[in-house]
């Protein structure tokens, strides 16, 4: 192991990922402006309609600023995790066979990678989200050094979650080759029930175990919540070691499956 | 250095009608059969050896050579590379061999070259001196300089080969495994690869096994060739001695006396082997090895020649006639 390597790796991820400059100015500024155009269109109508002051424990502008932060954050959570470097398609592509003959961790240099393929994702964040918090925190969200510090940190470790948690889940393509429509249900289930198409809170009463049970809250709404100054440190710290907790399950499920997998790996043109 | 027993690689491939009832019959059920792409292989390449792996399209070589750096297991069957089971993926292994394949970039696709080699300088451990001399060496002798600053999806074919071998070879392995590495190639490209590959064999001493379609290739790199016909070693020794076990005729060409100014009667070559061409100036046949002399003899009495030329058949004919009988889908 060697962590300057995985530096290295991540850093060339970053300028891969970085040398398409229209490319990156204009995903900024659409993937912000249109998050915050779907966020303030939906929810002033939901609001509207219902007649509520509150939902799922935010009031108005506060929920405009929930679903805003949550969306750039999910941007950080994921990463490319449906892109041309994504473990699936290395193992249908057969990218796979450069990572396997090298005297390396495929998974220790994929995860590095996807680390320093956030760059672009974290230069748009703190461009338009970190003004954004600063400027529309609002009582219900006391946004404070101490609940970035804290938040950044979440993120990392639902970075780490949300890519372990999708791995073994990659690893199918061993088997059934194109697994692309399997990531996409994953990634979906888990923006629903990880906070991110709507506040955890808003969901009723009974799901509320469920919720506490899965991993999937410490991907985008426990992070976010912390960002945004609404979780003290005690909550925090649990939080955070329960994502551990999860993160060393999903790796040992991931390994398994990779090993099992890399059995029937061919690559293309036998 | 590479010691090979009994190597077989079996897969299970899914077949599909064609057309779309074939796809929607696939969705529900599909039939799945067994192709063996390598059987039985067995053979050994020593230190400093050049060995050539040559056959028809799916006839398992890109499968013995991922085999043998450890990419795909086998069904079947054991293997040594450098001392190491190369399924085990061992580091101190990995650290040792290197796979190059023309057909599939090695290299970031996105990033300029040197970028790419500075990582590998990282994943192989390379002290900053060795990285450097190596470096230089290898871009001296393959004649790359600002190409390795220029994104590789910007590159030439041949920069881009000269690019990966250099990324390939940055760790001086002692085990190469070279897939089809001059594969559209203009000539000039192909001839800088063979030479590279010489020079850099000469001063290393690396095992080498290349596999490659170019009969050209196989002529000036390869003193050994193995021959893969459906999977199966047919040939393992020099390349000289494919032309006498296969080469059964020869080639007979007769340059004709220009005061004949015709072309011969068809009835003067009948009985004297397979007319390969006919002019007004030179007529060209293929000649069971035992009867040229004698079919010589024959020509020089029934035509005006001028000259005549005996030739063995070509290593690319020989070899196509091995290869002839059929070709098997890849899996």
């Amino acid at each position: 192991m060697s962590l300057r390597l995985y530096l290295d790796a991540a850093a060339t991820q970053a300028r891969r990922s970085l040398a398409y400059r229209v490319d990156f100015w204009v995903e900024a500024a659409v993937v912000f402006l249109v998050s915050l155009g779907v966020a303030w269109s939906l929810w002033t109508a939901v609001f509207d309609a219902t007649g509520a002051a509150r939902i799922g424990g935010f009031d108005r502008p506060g929920m405009v600023l929930y679903v805003v932060t949550v969306l750039l954050a999910a941007k950080l959570v994921r990463g490319a995790d449906l892109g041309d470097a994504a473990v699936s398609s290395d193992v249908f592509e057969g990218g796979l066979t450069r990572y396997l003959l090298y005297p390396a961790s495929y998974r220790g240099l994929k995860y590095a990678e996807h680390v320093g393929g956030l760059v672009p994702a974290l230069v748009q964040l703190v461009l338009f989200g970190a003004p954004f918090l600063l400027l529309l925190s609002t009582p219900e969200a006391p946004v404070s050094p101490g609940s970035l510090a804290m938040g950044a940190v979440s993120l990392l470790v639902a970075n780490l979650l949300c890519w372990l948690l999708l791995f073994p889940f990659h690893c199918v393509a061993f088997w059934a080759e194109g697994v692309w429509t399997l990531v996409l249900a994953v990634r979906f289930v888990g923006d629903l029930l990880g906070g991110v198409m709507i506040p955890l809170g808003a969901f009723p009463a009974w799901t509320q175990p469920w919720h506490a049970a899965l991993p999937f809250r410490h991907l985008y709404a426990e992070p976010v919540e912390t960002l945004l100054g609404r979780r003290d440190v005690a909550t925090w710290a649990t939080d955070l070691a329960a994502a551990g907790a999860w993160c060393l399950v999903l790796a040992v499920v991931g390994q398994a499956t990779f090993l099992a997998g890399r059995r029937r790996y061919t690559g293309p043109g036998i | 250095m590479i010691d090979v027993e009994h190597l077989s690689k079996t897969f299970r491939v899914a077949r599909k009608d064609p057309g779309f009832l074939g796809s929607l019959r696939s969705m529900f059920r599909r039939e799945v059969v067994e192709v063996t792409a390598v059987r039985d292989v067995s053979f050994r390449v020593a230190e400093g050896e050049i060995v050539g792996l040559i056959g028809a399209n799916g006839a398992g070589k890109t499968t013995l050579v991922k085999m043998l750096a450890g990419i795909v297991h086998p069904s079947g069957g054991r293997a040594s590379v450098l001392g190491f089971d190369p399924w085990a993926r061992d580091d101190r292994f990995r650290a040792q061999i290197a796979l190059v394949m023309g057909q599939k970039a090695q290299l970031w696709w996105d990033l300029p070259p040197a970028d790419s080699l500075l990582l590998l300088k990282e994943i192989y451990r390379l002290p900053d001196a060795q990285y450097r001399d190596t470096l230089d060496e290898l871009t001296t002798v393959l004649g790359l300089g600002d190409e390795l600053r220029t994104p590789v999806r910007k590159l030439s074919l041949g920069q881009r080969m000269k690019a990966e071998l250099v990324a390939a070879l940055l760790h001086r392995p002692r085990v190469v495994f070279l897939d089809e590495p001059t594969i559209g190639l203009d000539v000039t490209a192909q001839r800088a690869v063979r030479d590279f590959l010489l020079r850099y064999r000469e001063r290393h001493r690396p095992a080498i096994v290349l596999t490659s379609h170019s009969m050209d290739d196989i002529e000036r790199l390869c003193p050994r060739v193995l021959i893969l016909k459906d999977g199966v070693l047919v040939h393992d020794g020099a390349l000289a001695d494919v032309v006498a076990r296969y080469g059964d005729d020869k080639v007979v060409t007769v340059t004709l006396d220009p005061a004949a100014a015709a072309a011969p009667d068809p009835r003067a070559l009948d009985g004297l082997g397979t007319v390969l061409e006919t002019s007004a100036t030179t007529v060209r046949l293929r000649i069971p090895r035992a009867r040229v002399a004698a079919a010589a003899g024959e020509l020089l009495r029934r035509l005006p020649v001028a000259d005549l030329l005996i030739e063995e058949t070509d290593i690319a004919t020989i070899i196509e006639r091995i290869f002839s009988e059929r070709e098997r889908p890849v899996p």
